[in-house]
């Protein structure tokens, strides 16, 4: 990897300011509302993952920011430059943003060089060579440079992309599951790669993507969007231990949802009482959220709890456990512990705090 | 940044407020931002359908009627739906095995049998019709060849006169539609998956039942597709059956404009016609929906091939044989006739003095297919790419269904009320090939632009270039070869068209197709004839053979 900064325009304001504004976003087609107000901010140098399943908003958001649709309301501010609402417009090819596209959108008519260069305008040719070849050494790129896309590999046309977008010094970089097309060894590897370059390069980037798992290995933080709607944005470890929406609590990992009532400080459940951390009014009907790897299981012959099936997946056993009231509920184990379809085991949840939410 | 969140959206409750149950709408949303731009590029084509429907209103219901009445319309339509039909089922019964043959089979020779299926296209179908009228008439070629082997003289051997009437249009339509039907069910099964027939063999059918279960259901799309094209020309056609004296809807309407130029009663016989080709058209169109989704994905791989064993013999004899009806025969017609032309000289003066009206055909056939892409282009641009032409788009595609002949005197009688400076010019010629090939430009736009994903264009966009420049740096390049090759297409229909042209040609600004038809008409299928067609055949096949080149075999479908 080259020393220099790639992105020097990234780099000369204060760091913690926010690039990308977008405040109060909505979007509606038809008679559907793609996006019910999104509001977020991104400090320079962040690496943000827009996360969701598919309709929840994050293309119609990607296409706002880049100014391929128009909000109905709300403003994005780049750089402190209102580009959209409020009466302001400015067209997507003056907005200073980089994009990775799905599938690449490399021009197949043109070599890597030319894909590079293609977004370097108002330079001397001397001085767009320079940084082409700089972009594409960034990138490990250099030996391919005079190669047309369809004959690099999957992971080379992946990096072409990422150095078009770079090339220009975008103020933010936008990918559209940019691994989505790409197998699922090299997606990982790639991961990282992207991560260290942008890194390295001090880029504000954002991911649009629904794989929650690249979502975490890649982002600083991520927004949880469903319904048009940011639900929850927090770290990945926030968005696993505390989520404040039952959505995130289903959509992220794995979880069952156990009944309760608030009973001051306690939550009674059926697999015993939790502790009311958030505070929940006194009486309140709840679902506790339990995590496979938070339920513990004793064996125990009296005990209220059924193995009803096992899952062996190499690292860890899975079971399904069918309580008193019929309700099943999933518990990791480790390998060694085997318990078998039909043992009768005592369940406990681990004292740590456990989000519940009212019903 | 919450606070100020919210108040964007109270300044404008009708973002916030709960979506009000929609009335259902005719226009797209802000109807008259978007069509005031591409509208007026309809024009060519709106206004004689209109002009049309105006005519027709103002006749007097029953002169109308009675003059309907007078032209026997209603055993019209039974004498030419019978016409067409017949032609349909010979072009399918010669198109469809020759495209199963060669895309599927095992046949000796299939690339060139395959390159010879969208061949015929080159050839006029009017000039197919002078060929078999020279070689099939009473006192034609096989006529005098009969009499000289029995050595008797013409008139003392009897000799059916089959080609001029009825059937023998049906036996030259079916012939020349027959690359219609080859193309679509061709096209079909090469987008055909080969996974699908692997999955039936290993579900228990053999070869015959893949074939009859499999492939044969998936072709039927095609198969309509391909049958409505050559069923619609028979109605529309105006020179097969004018030079093979039958009598149809067209030569009725071309003889009401002779006798006496009565525009109310060409519209009176128009009408009918109209009709018919607007009904078959909507009737096929959620078929042709769904023979074009069937394309989408699919892939283009080839499967393992039948082979067919004792049958290849058989097989190739059909292929060789459908290849003399198609072009042996009439290409070699026009060959023997140019030797009764005596000398080379007396071929090349005749053919020298042929000059100004391939500079004619040229030049009106030119600028029409370049206006008509312009058109298409830009209204194709903007109904694929920015959601725009909602009501131009389709209005263009109207135009197909609009016969030449009927397009032709409408536009007489536009020109002449709104326009008189341009009537009896050629510009009347371009406007009626924009009506008439705005329908398979678009197409043409249509298809190159689906091979340049719109995420290239904004990829481009992204990078700094507006949205001229990134259609000019990526559109352009892309689409290239399909942008040419539209243009090729449209080029080759305008000059051999004659329906429309016949009516509207200046005074004294003959095409080449209406040279060989006047001629022709005038004194028969004879070797000056054979040289205009000769000469015609080759401009027409030029950029047939260039598109060939340029697009594979998806052409005219």
């Amino acid at each position: 990897m080259t020393t220099g900064p790639v992105l020097s325009r990234g780099h000369s304001a204060a760091q913690n300011a926010s690039v990308l504004v977008v405040d109060g976003l909505r979007k509606r087609y038809g008679g559907i509302a793609a996006l019910d107000g999104v509001s977020l901010a991104v400090g320079r140098g962040e690496i943000v993952a827009l996360l969701g399943p598919s309709g929840c908003g994050k293309t119609t958001t990607l296409r706002l920011l880049t100014g391929f649709e128009q909000p109905d309301a709300g403003t994005i501010t780049i750089a402190g430059r209102p580009v959209a609402g409020a009466g302001h417009w400015v067209p997507p090819e003056r907005r200073g943003i980089g994009m990775v596209f799905q599938e690449h959108a490399l021009f197949p008519h043109l070599r890597v060089v030319e894909n590079v260069a293609f977004g370097l305008r108002g330079l001397s040719r001397g001085a767009r060579t320079a940084r082409v070849a700089e972009v594409l050494d960034f990138v490990e790129l250099g030996g391919c440079a005079r190669r047309y896309p369809h004959e690099l590999s999957g992971g080379q046309r992946q990096r072409v992309a990422l150095a078009r977008a770079l090339a220009p010094q975008p103020t933010v970089i936008l990918f559209d599951e940019p691994f989505s097309s790409l197998d699922a060894d090299l997606r990982v590897a790639l991961r990282a790669e992207v991560r260290a370059i942008l890194r390295d390069c001090h880029a504000t980037a954002i991911f649009v993507t629904h794989d929650q798992e690249e979502a975490f290995a890649i982002a600083d933080r991520i927004a949880v969007l469903h319904r048009g709607r940011i639900v929850q944005c927090g770290t990945a470890e926030e968005l696993y231990d505390r989520p404040t929406d039952r959505f995130v609590a289903d959509f992220i990992g794995q979880a069952d949802f156990v009944p309760g009532t608030v009973h001051g400080a306690t939550i009674d459940t059926e697999l015993g009482p939790v502790l009311n951390w958030q505070s929940l009014p006194n009486g309140a009907a709840v679902e506790v959220m339990v995590r496979p790897e938070r339920l513990n299981m004793q064996p125990n012959p009296q005990g209220y709890g059924q193995i009803a099936e096992r899952v062996f997946r190499g690292r860890e056993l899975v079971y399904s456990v069918c309580l008193a009231s019929g309700r099943r509920v999933h518990s990791v184990q480790p390998p060694d512990v085997a318990f078998a379809p039909g043992d009768r085991v005592a369940v406990t949840l681990s004292n740590l705090p456990t989000p519940a939410f009212r019903v | 940044m919450a606070q100020e969140a919210i108040r964007p959206a109270v300044a404008q409750p009708r973002a916030l407020s709960a979506p009000r149950p929609q009335r259902l709408r005719l226009w797209p949303r802000p109807w008259p931002a978007r069509l005031d731009r591409a509208l007026p590029l309809a024009l060519p084509v709106v206004a004689p359908v209109l002009y049309l429907v105006w005519l027709a209103s103002r006749a007097e219901p029953t002169a109308l009627w009675q003059s309907l009445v007078r032209a026997k319309v209603g055993d019209l339509i039974l004498q030419v739906n019978l016409l067409a039909l017949t032609a349909t089922l010979w072009a399918i019964l010669l198109g469809a095995p020759w495209a199963w043959l060669v895309a599927r089979t095992d046949v000796p020779g299939r690339a060139i049998f395959r390159w010879l299926g969208a061949l015929p296209l080159a050839v006029p179908p009017y000039v197919g019709a002078l060929c078999y009228a020279a070689l099939l008439a009473k006192g034609g070629i096989a006529h005098r060849a009969l009499a000289d082997w029995q050595g008797v003289t013409t008139r003392e051997i009897a000799f059916p006169q089959l080609i001029y009437g009825r059937w023998g249009a049906a036996f030259v339509l079916g012939i020349f539609g027959a690359p219609y039907v080859f193309l679509t069910v061709h096209g079909a099964l090469s987008r055909l998956d080969p996974a699908l027939g692997h999955a039936a063999r290993t579900l228990g059918h053999g070869p015959w039942g893949v074939f009859r279960r499999v492939t044969l259901p998936l072709l039927r799309p095609a198969l309509l597709a391909g049958g409505t094209l050559v069923f619609l020309y028979c109605w529309v056609d105006f020179g097969v059956v004018s030079l093979l004296r039958t009598r149809t809807f067209t030569t009725a309407i071309y003889n009401a404009l002779l006798a006496g130029f009565s525009l109310p009663s060409a519209a009176g016989l128009s009408l009918p016609l109209v009709g018919i080709v607007w009904a078959t058209l909507l009737l096929q169109r959620p078929i042709l929906g769904r023979a074009s989704y069937a394309q989408e994905g699919a892939r283009s791989g080839a499967g393992a091939r039948v082979a067919l064993g004792p049958w290849r013999g058989p097989a190739l004899l059909f292929l060789l044989g459908a290849v003399l009806l198609t072009l042996g025969l009439p290409l070699g017609v026009l060959l023997y006739q140019i030797t009764l032309l005596g000398s080379a000289v007396a071929v090349r003066d005749f053919a020298v003095s042929l000059l100004p009206f391939v500079r004619n055909s040229l030049l009106v056939a030119g600028l029409g297919a370049s206006a008509t892409l312009g058109i298409a282009g830009i209204i194709g641009w903007l109904r694929w790419r920015r959601r725009g032409g909602v009501l131009a788009a389709p209005l263009l595609q109207a135009g197909y269904a609009l016969p030449g002949t009927v397009l032709g005197f409408t536009l007489v009688g536009l020109t002449l009320t709104f326009l008189p400076r341009v009537y009896g010019t050629p510009v009347v010629l371009i406007l009626a090939y924009i009506a008439l090939f705005a329908t398979p430009a678009l197409q043409g736009i249509g298809a190159a632009l689906a091979t340049v994903p719109p995420r290239l264009e904004e990829a481009a966009r992204v990078l700094g270039h507006g949205s001229i420049g990134a259609a000019w740096r990526v559109v352009v390049p892309l689409a290239g070869p399909g942008l040419a090759g539209t243009w090729l297409l449209t080029f080759a229909l305008a000059l051999r068209e004659i329906a429309a042209t016949i009516i509207l040609r200046p005074p004294g600004f003959d095409t080449l197709p209406v040279r060989l038809w006047t001629h022709t008409m005038d004194v028969g299928p004879d070797p000056r004839a054979a040289v205009v067609a000769l000469v015609l055949v080759g401009l027409v096949g030029l950029p047939w053979l260039a598109l060939l080149r340029l697009q594979g075999d998806d052409i005219g479908t």
